[in-house]
């Protein structure tokens, strides 16, 4: 490739940082010419400011962590309760914008945990072949015959209530499908000449895996990982919803919605908000999955 | 192609059979202990000793799954705790109710989802196109539970024009004869001429299946256009664009036929979802089915249902996929 000897080796570098960031800023300049994905990536900007900053923003910071004040309870919006109060007279502003910051740890510590699991046994079924990758992709067989919402419901009502185990339980139904797509990119690069190249200068099996084939079968995986951030965190919600996720006085949006159900038809702001606090997250994460596939994607980019 | 169906269906078998044996697996890593549970509260430590033996738990680990897997084969789903029925009763009680809902809802989202994405396809890049696309992305992000609720609001509270939950109003099941041939109100009131009945049943199942094809409306149309889209590139679509056979011809005899294999699969495995969707929209409609037993199985810990529904579910959606890939092989332009 390039020609070998001491004097060549500090020009690649160079031109390799360099190319790091002609790269990035080309990303950036994809992300601004779609509008939809600009907006995604401001939507999840705004989020994880608003999370970070909740206890600053928040006007009943103590409400938002459960304490009660029952003189107010189901009071409509105003200008003293943005969203309202619930039926033991917590301000729902306050515990939506707590909510974001569950929602965004539920989300970053789901996908987090599904990728430690199934990417590298997905590297493992790709790289090594044979009977190991026969019996890992067999048993995520077995894990992806269940829709994913079902297999967590089983887990997370085995499992006891609690967010914890419901995170775990979204994990154990989440894994595979990186494991699935991980296995398939591996599986397409093994035979390429740059990995027969490392193997043939006697390159360790693990630093093949974790230097070459890892960083080159990333992008899908992480286009997924973002798309799958939103859903996860329906996810976590619908099992809050069932009573199986967070525990009151959390303020999780699912559980927020799920006492909401009682409330929802003399107090419709109740359930309003948490609702539509979920629906701009998820519209986020979708927003910024579709646009980052985009950009990955070898089509466009050599456009 | 034979070779291939009867492979996928050997395949089918052996995930069938690693289902049960993770459902297996899940009813052995629970926390609490089986055999105090069934013995009551107030059992002695020797009672207890005894309900294990009695329920085989006391027995190495293939042993126990191998009376799992023969009782489940002889209908045995165990005993739920909630309703003191063998599990399997209750399903057979609830399936009709949910597979009504379920197969309405499809239908909808087939009706809707099937028509934006063609037209999405067709003017790409219209105002049109960017209306079905923001529908499809908007169908995928609400929490179903949520959006049942908002047209609770909307519909009963607001506008009065449908009822709030439940599958027949108290009026009419007070005073009318209610069929039962399929379960399946719809077709049951239709067969014997009940209108009355029909009328009622399908106001209240109107919100519940379009809240569940809220979900697959979605995805259909986003998987429609874009394999559309794809077949549109070929040239054999542009050889007949050239022959200057008319758009609707093109589309739909030409694209469309060829653009469906990709749907088939993506319904199917929406099919799947809504299933569980269920647990969440017959809660907050009180739809008297297989999601609102599960859901009260969840909330009051009933383990033996919990895990009959899971494994019912989960079989239910291996053999869905399995008749899709099979339809889609016995389709002559695909080899194998």
């Amino acid at each position: 490739m390039s020609t070998p000897g001491n004097t060549a080796t500090a020009a690649p570098d160079e031109a390799g940082g360099n190319r790091l960031v002609r790269q990035l800023k080309y990303s950036a300049y994809l992300i601004r010419k779609n509008t939809l994905t600009t907006i995604g990536f401001s939507i999840v900007g705004v989020l994880i400011v608003l999370a970070l900053l909740a206890p600053v923003i928040a006007p009943y910071p103590d409400q938002a962590l459960g304490a009660t004040d029952m003189s107010q309870a189901l009071e409509s919006p105003s200008l003293k309760h943005l969203f309202g109060t619930d039926e033991m007279g917590r301000d729902l502003f306050s515990r939506v914008l707590y909510g974001t910051r569950i929602s965004l740890q539920i989300g970053i510590l789901v996908v987090g945990l599904a990728l430690a699991i199934g990417v590298p046994l997905g590297l493992i079924a790709g790289f090594v072949g044979g009977f190991i990758d026969e019996a890992i992709m067999r048993v995520t067989d077995i894990f992806l015959s269940f829709p994913p919402l079902l297999l967590a419901i089983a887990v997370a009502a085995l499992l006891g209530r609690s967010l914890t185990n419901a995170m775990i339980a979204i994990a154990i139904a989440w894994w595979p499908w990186y494991t699935r797509l991980i296995r398939g990119t591996v599986v397409s690069m093994r035979e390429k000449p740059f990995i027969e190249a490392a193997r043939v200068i006697g390159t360790s099996p693990l630093y093949i895996m974790v230097k070459h084939l890892l960083p080159n079968s990333m992008s899908p995986v992480i286009v997924q990982a973002s798309l799958d951030f939103g859903s996860v965190i329906l996810t976590s919600a619908a099992l809050s919803f069932l009573g199986l996720g967070a525990q009151p006085p959390e303020p999780e949006w699912g559980l927020i919605l799920s006492t909401a159900r009682n409330y929802f038809l003399v107090a419709p702001w109740y359930s309003f908000f948490p609702g539509m606090a979920m629906v701009v997250t998820v519209l986020a994460f979708n927003l910024v999955g579709d646009g980052l596939r985009e950009i990955t994607d070898p089509k466009t980019r050599r456009l | 192609m034979w070779a291939f169906v009867v492979r996928r269906l050997a395949n089918g078998v052996l995930v069938i059979i690693g289902v049960s044996i993770l459902t297996f697996m899940m009813t052995v890593i629970i926390p609490s202990d089986p055999a105090a549970r069934w013995a009551g509260v107030r059992a002695t430590a020797e009672q207890i000793a005894k309900a294990r033996e009695e329920l085989g738990l006391d027995k190495p680990l293939h042993v126990q799954y191998w009376r799992y897997v023969t009782g489940v084969v002889h209908g045995n789903l165990g005993t739920s705790i909630r309703t003191r029925q063998p599990v399997l009763d209750d399903l057979k009680a609830y399936i009709p109710a949910t597979a009504e809902l379920v197969i309405t809802g499809m239908i909808m989202a087939l009706v809707i989802g099937m028509p934006l994405g063609i037209w999405s396809a067709v003017r790409k890049d219209s105002w049109v196109d960017h209306l079905c696309r923001a529908v499809a992305v908007f169908g995928v992000s609400l929490p179903t539970f949520w959006l049942a609720m908002n047209l609770q609001v909307v519909f009963f509270r607001w506008l009065g024009w449908l009822p709030l939950g439940g599958r027949l109003s108290g009026m009419i099941e007070a005073t009318q004869a209610i069929p039962n041939i399929t379960g399946f109100l719809l077709v049951d009131s239709a067969v014997t001429l009940n209108g009355a009945v029909f009328w009622d049943s399908l106001e209240h199942l109107l919100l519940p299946a379009i809240t569940l094809a809220a979900y697959p409306i979605g995805l259909v149309a986003k998987q429609i256009r874009s394999s559309l889209l794809e077949v549109f590139g070929e040239d054999y679509i542009l050889a007949a664009r050239a022959y200057g056979l008319p758009n609707r011809l093109v589309t739909y005899r030409y694209a469309l036929r060829n653009a469906l294999a990709p749907t088939i699969t993506v319904f199917a495995l929406c099919a799947g979802y809504s299933l569980v969707n269920t647990f969440l929209i017959e809660a907050v409609f009180n739809w008297p089915g297989l999601g609102n037993y599960s859901a009260m199985a969840v909330i009051t810990g009933d383990y033996p249902a919990i895990m009959g529904i899971t494994l019912f579910v989960a079989v239910v959606y291996v053999v869905l996929n399995l008749a899709v890939d099979v339809l889609i092989a016995l389709d002559p332009r695909v080899r194998f």
